[in-house]
């Protein structure tokens, strides 16, 4: 697996939870999201984002609801829980320092 | 084809997904309409966007994966759904064993069960065990199951003589 595949695969799950907590979004809306936001760089193959937002449903880290449209069409929202706020709040102070330490190292060489 | 409908191909994804799942049909059903909608979502917008219909598809096909997707939601759910049925069984279980050695002593005979049917008690267990599995669990009918064989086996142990003792 490269590099690029490996650090995409460990930031997924702090990527959703971020994108979620900006507000309730459907799958496919979410997977436009990464892409635009990432400006391609989390591009995955789409259908894999639902094991992960099922799994942090699970965990109760999110929360799902299923919603009328107007063309008449159902899409289900996650919402991010306290839970879920909570764990990107570690994950991100984990990668800060992560990061921080890396680019030490990077640096000394 | 009608470039407003859904194409033929979306069908044959979502059957490669649910090759590879043995959920419950509930779960079955709502992951498989979940990934229809993001499907035809992806389909429209690349209909909206002037592309070809079959390249367009293709196009959807190859960025939502396969036989990989459905492996990856079998495991997440399959752990979750057989975890959730041993404790949809536990419960009936244990408020069996609670029922019987609590209310039935203190010589665990069944002689005094009619005294056991007018306690509060032993009503609200019984109705606890299968009112919170049907209203947390997605695998109710374990316990619905399990609830209905220990009911059995108290008709039985009430009702038939030789079987007081056991």
């Amino acid at each position: 697996m490269s590099i690029r595949n490996q650090i995409r695969k460990g930031s997924t799950e702090m990527v959703l939870l971020t994108l979620l907590q900006q507000r309730p979004m459907y799958g496919y809306e979410i997977s436009q999201e990464m892409t635009r936001l990432g400006d391609g760089y989390f591009e995955m193959k789409e259908g894999l984002l639902y094991p992960t937002l099922h799994r942090l449903q699970k965990e109760g880290l999110l929360t799902s609801q299923w919603q009328e449209t107007e063309n008449d069409r159902r899409r289900k929202y996650y919402t991010i829980t306290a839970a879920g706020r909570e764990r990107l709040k570690e994950q991100a102070q984990e990668w800060q320092t992560f990061m921080g330490k890396l680019q030490e190292i990077i640096n000394s060489a | 084809m009608n470039q407003t409908m859904p194409h033929p191909l979306i069908n044959q994804l979502l059957a490669a997904v649910k090759a590879e799942l043995n959920l419950s049909q509930e779960t079955e059903q709502e992951i498989l309409a979940e990934l229809r909608d993001h499907l035809e979502d992806a389909w429209e917008t690349a209909i909206a966007n002037g592309e070809d219909g079959a390249q367009a598809m293709h196009k959807v096909a190859r960025r939502f994966g396969g036989a990989d997707v459905g492996q990856a939601l079998q495991q997440v759910h399959g752990e979750w759904e057989s975890a959730e049925a041993i404790l949809a069984c536990l419960v009936p279980v244990l408020a069996a064993l609670a029922l019987r050695w609590l209310l039935l002593v203190p010589d665990g005979a069944a002689a005094n069960w009619q005294t056991v049917l007018v306690q509060p008690i032993f009503w609200l267990v019984a109705l606890a065990v299968l009112l919170i599995p049907i209203l947390q669990f997605q695998q109710w009918r374990y316990t619905l199951v399990n609830w209905g064989f220990f009911w059995v086996i108290s008709l039985i142990f009430i009702l038939a003589p030789t079987t007081a003792h056991w």
